[in-house]
């Protein structure tokens, strides 16, 4: 009887939980698929029609072919790779150097703190019309300042020149994301043991041994993962470019993201050519993406 | 070459928002060199800041620190030859065990093959051997403070300080460490300061003991004198377990010299000590294991209050008729019950005499003295 009981006892308790698992389960696997799996799934089709939204015939691979061969593709992954890698990197060491500041513990730590999420809070509109401002030939504090100083002996009109339009798109980026790695890698800074570094400084090791030999390893999977999560968004960024230079001068700054727009929406529409390269992006991101966790691990973190 | 340290009126003052905080005060001794020294004292009274202090890790506002001949004040803890285990044990979370105990030879160039075997020695006397691949994460709280004081070892310091490194082990642990930690001791050339709060263990490990009161120096001698030969009620009550009990009373005239009269007891005092004192009021110390229900010149009736068992001897914590605390320590007060009264003794020769500021007066064996001079008697 006892048995019995404590069987149905068991099973009550099964039945509950599996209730409660598939009562979250559930709803969310619906949502995930109505919101990211049916567009995406719809995307990935159309990418097989030629004119997908007018006159549809299938077309297989015809429009992966097209994009892959045409002259803007090579100029914008290019531009893709130089812009999502430089301004990670430039941000993590940004962020590391004021992230290494702040934790000193130093006077105008906490201030400099609060500051480091407003560049983060601020509309991406808001941050390219300032820094547009900021660079502008005429009226823009920089070019003031590299005159005054005779770095530069004329004006320089940074978003509107194929040289410099890159490297004054990254700047605002890094300016705009600097802060994401910086948060991170301060949380993690002050998760270390200080007695670690006051035991490396007794046993004789010196503030480079120090940094080298407990900072790194103990910030490595905060690092990987930045520059994971930070490289892909980076590589998918579209806002920040376009409000500064639409992808010009020259193609100078089209990157693949704004390739895709204007095989979507400029001229004639070619939704087919504009599906199929976004396809590419995202195979190429989960190729690297496997590849990276591959090489280097990122999700080992120092157990303490 | 274990080296004598020696503290000339270090001082440490802490200053946040306004407010100072004097952590160390013009503490001056000189620690032998190769000896055990203990630093012991309540929280806060300056024993951590004090070590940290001898380490490098905390600049003296004044004062200086020399090992041997050579002033370290404001030498880097990196050149001082010194050796710390951290209460937190402190060890590196991504290095194997190897690795942590070769750290210290790492950074000072030792080649590849001298530091394993150095390890292999350490790891050995420390019997952690099997855990020298592992991961400290994987490694229980005793086996990581073994690595802790491997890593200690191998650096063959002038000057070994441990900061409270037992403070997050169980008693059986601390027990088998105090052991670990005595034989490397003996191992080792080096002069040892340890820091802990618990009296036992300063009292059974080391050769000196520093107790200190507030920042201050209560008393600097071997485990022995702190126990008989307090210098103050604050260092007779620290030191020992239960804590010595305090009698009040006062020194009264009595016959042809000064007797000091507590609530059931007189004692025959040394004039040359007690004559200028006459209607002061004093306290008599006395320590648990000394008072006995059958011996002793002097008496005490203490109410009972609790019974405890402690292996083959009982403690009794109790009430004298006055209100006063007291604790016994004997084998042979097992039958007593709450309530009960108890008749206990303790002989002049075991008692100490402080003044009203705490200071001690003088030790039994003065009041012993005093007794047999006395004619009265």
């Amino acid at each position: 009887m006892s048995a019995v009981s404590t069987l149905q006892g068991r099973l009550g308790e099964f039945d509950e939980k599996r209730l409660l698992l598939l009562a979250m389960f559930v709803p969310f696997t619906l949502f995930f698929v109505l919101v990211w799996g049916v567009p995406i799934g719809y995307a990935l089709g159309m990418s097989l029609f030629s004119d997908p939204t007018g006159a549809a015939e299938f077309a297989f691979l015809g429009n992966y072919v097209d994009v892959l061969t045409s002259e803007l593709f090579g100029t914008a992954l290019w531009n893709s790779i130089v812009y999502a890698l430089s301004s990670t990197v430039l941000s993590l060491v940004l962020g590391l150097g004021l992230a290494l500041v702040v934790n000193r513990k130093i006077k105008g730590g906490n201030a400099l703190r609060t500051m480091m999420i407003f560049p983060y809070l601020l509309p991406t509109l808001v941050v390219i019309f300032m820094w547009t401002f900021l660079l502008d030939p005429n009226v823009g504090a920089v070019n003031q300042f590299l005159l005054d100083y005779g770095v530069i002996q004329e004006p320089l009109a940074f978003f509107s020149s194929t040289t410099w339009a890159m490297p004054a798109a990254i700047v605002a980026s890094v300016w705009k994301y600097g802060s994401f790695a910086f948060f991170i890698l301060l949380a993690r800074l002050q998760a270390i043991d200080p007695n670690l570094y006051e035991r490396a400084r007794v046993e004789g090791a010196s503030t480079w041994q120090a940094f080298r030999d407990i900072t790194i390893p103990n910030l490595r999977g905060a690092i990987l993962i930045i520059i994971l999560v930070r490289g892909i968004w980076m590589f998918n960024k579209f806002d920040i470019i376009y409000l500064a230079t639409r992808g010009g001068p020259l193609d100078a700054t089209t990157t693949l993201p704004i390739m895709v727009y204007e095989l979507a929406f400029l001229g004639s529409p070619d939704f087919g050519g504009a599906t199929a390269l976004a396809g590419i992006m995202f195979l190429l991101l989960a190729a690297v993406a496997v590849v990276y966790f591959w090489a280097f691990k990122p999700e080992q973190e120092v157990t303490t | 070459m274990a080296q004598p340290i020696r503290l000339d009126d270090v001082r440490k003052e802490y200053h946040t928002a306004g407010a100072s905080h004097v952590a160390v005060d013009d503490l001056s001794l000189e620690i032998p060199e190769g000896s055990f020294t203990t630093i012991v004292g309540p929280s806060g009274c300056g024993k951590t800041t004090t070590l940290r202090m001898i380490a490098g890790l905390e600049t003296p506002t004044s004062g200086t620190i020399h090992f041997g001949d050579r002033d370290v004040t404001d030498v880097r803890p990196q050149d001082r030859n010194a050796a710390m285990v951290f209460q937190s044990i402190a060890l590196y979370p991504h290095m194997t065990v190897r690795e942590n105990i070769a750290y210290g030879l790492k950074v000072a160039g030792v080649p590849k093959a001298k530091r394993d075997a150095a390890v292999d020695e350490a790891a050995e006397t420390l019997q952690i051997r099997e855990q020298l691949e592992k991961m400290p994460a994987e490694l229980s709280g005793g086996q990581q403070q073994r690595v802790a004081l491997g890593s200690a070892f191998v650096q063959d310091p002038d000057v070994l300080l441990l900061d409270e490194p037992m403070s997050d082990l169980d008693a059986k642990l601390k027990a088998e460490l105090r052991v670990e930690v005595q034989r490397l001791h003996k191992e080792m050339d080096a002069t040892m300061v340890y820091v802990t709060h618990d009296q036992t263990e300063a009292m059974t490990m080391s050769d000196h003991v520093l107790l200190l009161e507030e920042g201050r120096l209560a008393q600097f001698a071997p485990p022995s004198d702190l126990f008989d030969r307090p210098v103050s009620q604050y260092v007779a009550e620290f030191i020992g377990t239960p804590s010595t009990n305090t009698l009040p009373a006062t020194v009264e005239v009595g016959g042809d010299a000064p007797t000091i009269v507590g609530e059931q007891f007189e004692i025959p005092a040394p004039s040359d000590l007690f004559a200028d004192r006459i209607g002061d009021s004093v306290t008599v110390g006395i320590r648990p294991q000394y008072l006995s229900p059958d011996g002793g010149d002097h008496h005490v009736r203490v109410i009972v209050d609790v019974v405890e068992q402690l292996g083959t001897e009982f403690v009794v914590h109790g009430t004298s008729v006055d209100g006063t605390h007291i604790n016994v320590v004997d084998e042979r007060v097992g039958d007593a019950g709450p309530d009960d009264e108890l008749s206990v003794g303790f002989d002049g020769g075991d008692a100490f005499v402080f003044d009203k500021d705490g200071e001690t007066i003088c030790h039994g064996d003065v009041l012993v003295a005093a007794r047999s001079a006395s004619p009265s008697q």
